[in-house]
């Protein structure tokens, strides 16, 4: 091996270019992969479609104008519109939604301060609001020693729900159920709202690459009589397994769902709005896989034409040592270990180059909750084995050709 | 140049498995290179219906100060004829609105969301967009404010499950607009020429602070594109005037380089900063060098073996005359045929991949609107002249990073010792 000092210290040197690009590829595969099988707090939505209201212009064609009654009409015209997509014989189930809509960046940010024992405790959240048929659709799942159950029952109740959350010093963090129980009060326009805080939900992150973490409110929604729709509200539907698209055509066959100025928009598919929000961030992850495919390649052909040569020119070699005793499996384990020698040879410096270039190198991080340190040598020993598998598998074709040299025939022609 | 194909048919039944490896890993390196060289240049390469894109410009917004705050915005109607109008170099000059998600729907039946742009009558002249029937609107219908729509062919069967909707009614936020024409469908690659529907441009509404500020997107057509630093420095030059009166008054319009060139609009961050398109450059740059150099070293590597075998007959030819250099320029010219045959699989199979998979590696803002493409980019917008030109570089950028040092190392070998087999 030594003889070929010169290829090897030029394989070396790829092979620690390789390994530091590697390991910046990897990191951010890494904490892409945390992020993206990070649970989304809700269940599968090949099912789930999403539709909005929307209401006429005052120019337009059949507007009604219900003067100061505005509010109530659109109420009861979004219950008409409801109850009216609710008799489709595709769906199963439909619940009213604000805010509530995963794979959607709206964020509405809000505070509380809870005084619980003495303590005073700090709550940050993004607010939305869902009937409990919503929080059933989307599979909205309990925390906290609560059940998916019990968050739908504290809906029914009226009640708030909120999400798990750490919170509080970093040192001395809050227990979200200390806040079971307490009072959410809010204050808008109709007076002042006073609800029990009855249950614990996960959170519901709004798309899969979503590194911000903090609280979420739920308030109830009541599609009651007494209850107040809004325009801007959204109705989350959950139709009959593998029936969307018969769903979607049985709404295009007949005239839109509509109730005095209120209509319904055409649903869309909650797996499509999954793939929207993704999209930019998919590309970008898929680049990298790319890049990281790209790498192993380089090394695979590299080491595989680099040991082709070289065994080539060893015959005469491994012909001696055969003649001299060696077995088959002695002449492939030699081959094998020689360029798993090179790839250790170049781990030393390549170690240090990465400690150097990357271990507080906060951007690769990409809003992972795990430490830098994690990602580091997570992605370090990842590198390590898909290069080694890389080198074992280039190496592996030349090494099963010197074992099939036969001893007499290599050492005629030497 | 036989000599040369003769040398690499016997090397290649000689040492296939060592041939192919070179010419697949140059393959690799310039079909990735190739890729993200093309992605990085769809959206400002010169291709119909935006043939103009290499002399367009766009005003990007204002970036007014006062006093006590500033404002960050698009222009006005008023803002984009102070700063825009006349300008020397200018060819057309159109008034747009950013395109806005609308509900648009028939006549009681679908409704779903559509893009929907505002433009001008000039808008239709800056780019080749097809009509399939009908006519755009004009600027009587511009400036009358008329409900007028040109929408595109696969909408219009959406909504109308028919392609002759010429004089029907859409309902866009449900106001009925008659439809003047219908067009073939522009691609989301094009980033202005790119829309479902097209109303008449909307005149901005004056703004309580300001009268830059509003809701319009100037896009301009130059002469050439040898004008851009003129039309530039005649910008920069109406900022400094427009100043001079709004200092009096205590505000400022922060000049960012404006109007910018499609490479710096697609870059940019928002209007409070400066282009910066060479940054961005520089780091692809960076990405292209790594993908080049490992390849390289790689079939550098295999390239010093074979070399190495060939030492004999490197010692004949110099001691039957050869010099230095005609032992350098052989393996050279030798390893390039190589390179080309790999640099053509390489970029035959990235237009391949772009034409088909373009949008794994686009940064596209809304999926389900790329789901609407057919078909994938047109071929103009993947292949031109520049891409060709590159590849070409690449190839070349390949062949001597892999080949000159060891066709060096191989031209410097002692002829007597190079027959002796004394050598390295």
């Amino acid at each position: 091996m030594c003889n070929e000092w010169r290829d090897n210290i030029w394989l070396i040197l790829e092979l620690v270019v390789v390994s530091v690009a590697m390991v910046v590829v990897m990191m951010n595969v890494v904490c892409n992969i945390e992020l993206k099988t990070r649970p989304m707090g809700i269940g599968p939505v090949d099912d789930i479609y999403v539709a909005s209201y929307s209401e006429l212009n005052e120019e337009s064609p059949g507007y009604v104008d219900y003067g100061e009654r505005k509010a109530e009409f659109i109420s009861r015209d979004i219950r008409r519109v409801t109850a009216a997509l609710r008799r489709n014989q595709y769906v199963e189930k439909a619940g009213l939604v604000q805010n509530g809509i995963p794979f959607t960046l709206n964020y509405i940010g809000n505070y509380r301060e809870f005084v619980v024992n003495g303590d005073s405790l700090r709550y940050f959240f993004n607010m939305r609001q869902m009937s409990p048929e919503a929080a059933e659709i989307l599979g909205l799942e309990g925390s906290s020693g609560f059940s998916a159950a019990d968050v739908k029952a504290a809906l029914e109740r009226g009640e708030v729900v909120i999400s798990d959350y750490v919170f509080g010093e970093e040192e001395k963090p809050y227990d979200v159920r200390r806040l079971v129980g307490q009072n959410y009060v809010s204050e808008t326009e109709d007076g002042v709202t006073v609800r029990r805080i009855g249950a614990i939900s996960s959170f519901m992150r709004r798309f899969q690459y979503e590194p911000h973490r903090n609280g979420m409110m739920i308030l109830p929604v009541n599609e009651g009589a007494g209850g107040n729709l809004a325009i801007y509200s959204n109705l989350v539907i959950k139709v009959r397994p593998g029936t969307g698209k018969r769903f979607l055509e049985s709404l295009q066959s007949q005239p839109t769902l509509a109730s005095g100025n209120v209509f319904l928009k055409t649903p869309v598919n909650l797996e499509a709005k999954r793939k929207d929000v993704s999209a930019k961030h998919d590309t970008r992850f898929n680049l990298f896989v790319a890049c990281m495919f790209f790498l192993l390649m380089i090394i695979f052909l590299g080491i595989l034409g680099t040991f082709w040569f070289r065994i080539r020119q060893r015959e005469g070699e491994i012909a001696l040592r055969r003649v001299t005793g060696a077995t088959r499996g002695d002449i492939f384990r030699r081959i094998l270990s020689e360029s798993m020698l090179l790839l250790v040879i170049a781990t030393i410096p390549a170690i240090l180059l990465d400690v150097l270039l990357l271990y507080r190198n906060m951007s690769l991080m990409n809003g992972s909750r795990l430490s830098i340190q994690e990602v580091f040598w997570i992605s370090g020993a990842l590198t390590f084995l898909v290069m080694t598998l890389s080198i074992l598998l280039g190496a592996w074709f030349p090494a099963s050709r010197a074992m099939r040299i036969h001893p007499a025939e290599a050492l005629k022609e030497e | 140049m036989r000599r040369y194909f003769s040398q690499i048919w016997y090397e290649m039944r000689h040492q296939p498995l060592v041939m192919w490896i070179s010419v697949g890993g140059t393959a690799l390196a310039i079909f990735m290179v190739m890729v993200l060289f093309t992605v990085d240049r769809v959206s400002f390469v010169p291709a119909p219906p935006e043939d103009n894109r290499d002399r367009m410009m766009v005003g990007f917004g204002v970036d007014l100060h006062f006093e006590n705050g500033s404002i960050s915005s698009l222009l006005s109607d008023t803002g984009v004829k102070k700063l825009y109008s006349k300008v020397k170099g200018i060819k057309y000059l159109s008034f747009t609105n950013a395109p806005e998600t609308k509900d648009v729907g028939s006549d009681g039946r679908i409704v779903t969301e559509m893009s929907v742009r505002g433009v001008d009558d000039v808008y239709w002249k800056m780019f080749g967009i097809r009509f399939q029937s009908g006519h755009p609107f004009t600027a009587g219908d511009v400036e009358s404010g008329s409900r007028v729509a040109v929408i595109a062919m696969s909408r219009a069967r959406e909504l109308f499950n028919d392609d002759e909707v010429r004089g029907r009614t859409i309902y866009i936020n449900q106001l009925p607009y008659r439809v003047t024409g219908v067009v073939e469908d522009v691609s989301p690659f094009f980033t202005f020429a790119h829309s479902d529907v097209w109303v008449p441009y909307r005149k901005d509404t004056p703004n309580e602070y300001s009268e830059f500020v509003g809701n319009t997107t100037p896009l301009m057509e130059l002469e050439s594109k040898e004008v851009i630093p003129l039309v530039k420095r005649e910008v920069k030059a109406r900022y400094e005037r427009l100043n001079k009166k709004l200092g009096e008054e205590g505000s400022s319009l922060i000049y960012h380089q404006e109007p910018f060139t499609l490479a710096e609009y697609i870059g940019n961050n928002g209007n409070n900063n400066d282009p910066d398109p060479d940054s961005a450059r520089m780091g692809t740059w960076y990405i292209y060098a790594v993908l080049l150099l490992l390849p390289a070293m790689n079939i550098s590597s295999m390239t010093r073996s074979r070399l190495r075998r060939r030492v004999s007959e490197i010692g004949v030819r110099r001691a039957l005359g050869a010099t230095r250099r005609d032992i350098l320029g052989q393996f050279l010219v030798e390893n390039l045929v190589m390179t080309v045959a790999g640099t053509v699989a390489g970029v035959l199979f990235s237009l391949l991949f772009c034409k088909l998979y373009i949008t794994t590696f686009f940064p596209m803002e809304n999926a389900g609107t790329w789901q609407l493409i057919k078909g994938g980019p047109s071929f103009s917008l993947i292949f031109n002249w520049e891409t060709l030109g590159m590849a070409a570089f690449f190839c070349l950028v390949l062949n001597i990073l892999s080949t000159i040092l060891p066709a060096w190392k191989a031209s410097r070998e002692n002829p007597a010792e190079a027959i002796s087999g004394k050598h390295d």
